[in-house]
């Protein structure tokens, strides 16, 4: 597979389909789970843009969370002591969030809230004052944090492909051997590495994550494997013309009585399992056109109960005819494009 | 998806001293304002880091021969050395 990286215009919002289509060509690995986990579950979250009300709370948290720790981080790497940088973090955090109010009474507003991301920030950066794993410095000078990449895939939709033949443009034919597939609209993955990091002489993208569950040997496992940090690993070694080792997944567990929790794993891959993962990037890309093209997406009725069980899974266990009335009384409908599920979502757009 | 199991049975918390201090206008907040909010949370924390109410020093372990105690006391075990033929551990 070749690649190329292209360098972002970071404000910039397009559709990740192809023109008056449901074909997708520039994915995430948000995207790609979800069409890995279930079609249906891609169909209602992508391509309709169905969304539980407590999805904008995590959004935010999250986006703030990061781009907190995004500053700090370059703060840091002015050589801005901790107390200092950490004033600067939260007052710009404060300056944000101040008028964000949520409701408390929901299980996600009682956990992620103005108060607890102030407190979480405050926290984490606190626990890794002394950090072992240092931000990596790019040939630019800059901090290798909130590093957006977007790589071009030297294939794409079908839908997009004809044939070039002695120097002329003709329709795809199967068969002939001197024809070369020519992709007008090439795959494109895009995302964002929170942090790149140095540990232990090895190179490692550093994956930010928040949680109210518990950080055991069960919630590290979920990593590997994982099409997520298959993908951060993939898009590291490009992105940095140098071996990633993997990711060094950074949680934070909030909690409400008790002080919040850090605790950190790594996730390896090797060359092999990067080529395994782009070989069935393949397929799955080809069976997500598949679905598009058929105006489709069919239930993956085994996954409804995993990870604490699918937000749509009272709406699937309801007859077709009845579902849409279902989604609507329980989710809110939104533009997919203005979400972080389209891979071309820039988080400081928000 | 409303269920009814979701819904806390207790009310939402208060509004925090911290959370009183987060929610105002940033610019009427000084610098000393924000070093204000992060002192409150190192103490918050500080505060739930320490054990709630102090521990009860344990109580010196004692073992107590329940046997002697009701004078049920056993005649002691005899070892008796393995007659020929029989199994031996190697």
């Amino acid at each position: 597979m070749q690649i190329a990286a292209e360098h972002i215009a970071p404000s910039e919002v397009r559709s990740p389909f192809l023109p008056g289509t449901n074909i997708q060509y520039a994915w995430s690995s948000t995207t790609l789970d979800l069409l890995k986990t279930c079609p249906r579950l891609y169909e209602y979250t992508v391509i309709q843009g169905w969304a539980s009300r407590d999805e904008s709370i995590h959004l935010r948290f999250g986006i703030e969370y990061h781009t907190a720790l995004q500053e700090y981080a370059i703060a840091r790497a002015k050589e801005i002591n901790h107390e200092d940088a950490i004033h600067d973090t939260i007052q710009q955090l404060q300056g944000r969030v101040y008028d964000w109010v949520v409701d408390r009474s929901s299980r996600a507003g009682k956990y992620k809230n103005r108060e607890s991301i102030v407190s979480l920030v405050v926290d984490y950066l606190d626990h890794f004052v002394d950090d072992p794993a240092e931000t990596f410095i790019l040939e630019s000078g800059e901090p290798a944090v909130e590093l957006s990449f977007r790589l071009e895939l030297d294939w794409g939709p079908k839908a997009t492909s004809h044939v070039e033949m002695d120097g002329n443009l003709m329709e795809v034919m199967s068969g002939e051997k001197k024809a070369t597939r020519i992709f007008d609209q090439p795959y494109l993955l895009c995302g964002h590495l929170d942090r790149i990091v140095t540990y232990c002489d090895n190179l490692y993208v550093m994956d930010h994550k928040t949680s109210m569950s518990t950080l055991s040997g069960y919630y590290f496992n979920q990593w590997s494997p994982s099409n997520q940090m298959t993908l951060y690993t993939y898009a590291g070694n490009i992105v940095l013309h140098s071996p990633v080792k993997g990711v060094i997944i950074s949680a934070a567990q909030i909690k409400l009585e008790e002080p919040n929790a850090f605790q950190r794993g790594f996730t390896y891959r090797t060359p092999d399992q990067l080529s395994e993962w782009t070989d069935d990037l393949r397929f799955w890309l080809g069976q997500a056109e598949a679905f598009a093209t058929a105006n489709y997406w069919p239930q993956n009725d085994t996954s409804c109960g995993k990870f604490g069980g699918c937000k749509f899974r009272e709406v699937c266990s309801k007859s077709p005819q009845v579902r849409e009335t279902y989604l609507a009384a329980s989710f809110d409908r939104v533009d997919p494009l203005q979400t972080a599920n389209n891979p071309f979502f820039d988080r400081s757009s928000e | 998806m409303t269920n009814i199991l979701d819904t806390p049975a207790i009310s939402p918390p208060s509004p925090s001293e911290l959370d009183e201090l987060i929610s105002r206008d940033p610019l009427e907040l000084s610098a000393l304002d924000i070093d204000k909010i992060i002192a409150m949370q190192r103490n918050y924390r500080a505060q739930r880091e320490a054990p709630k109410g102090g521990r009860k020093p344990k109580a010196p372990t004692q073992t107590i021969d329940l046997a002697a105690a009701l004078g049920l006391v056993k005649p002691p075990s005899v070892i008796t050395p393995p007659k020929a033929g029989g199994l031996r551990r190697i």
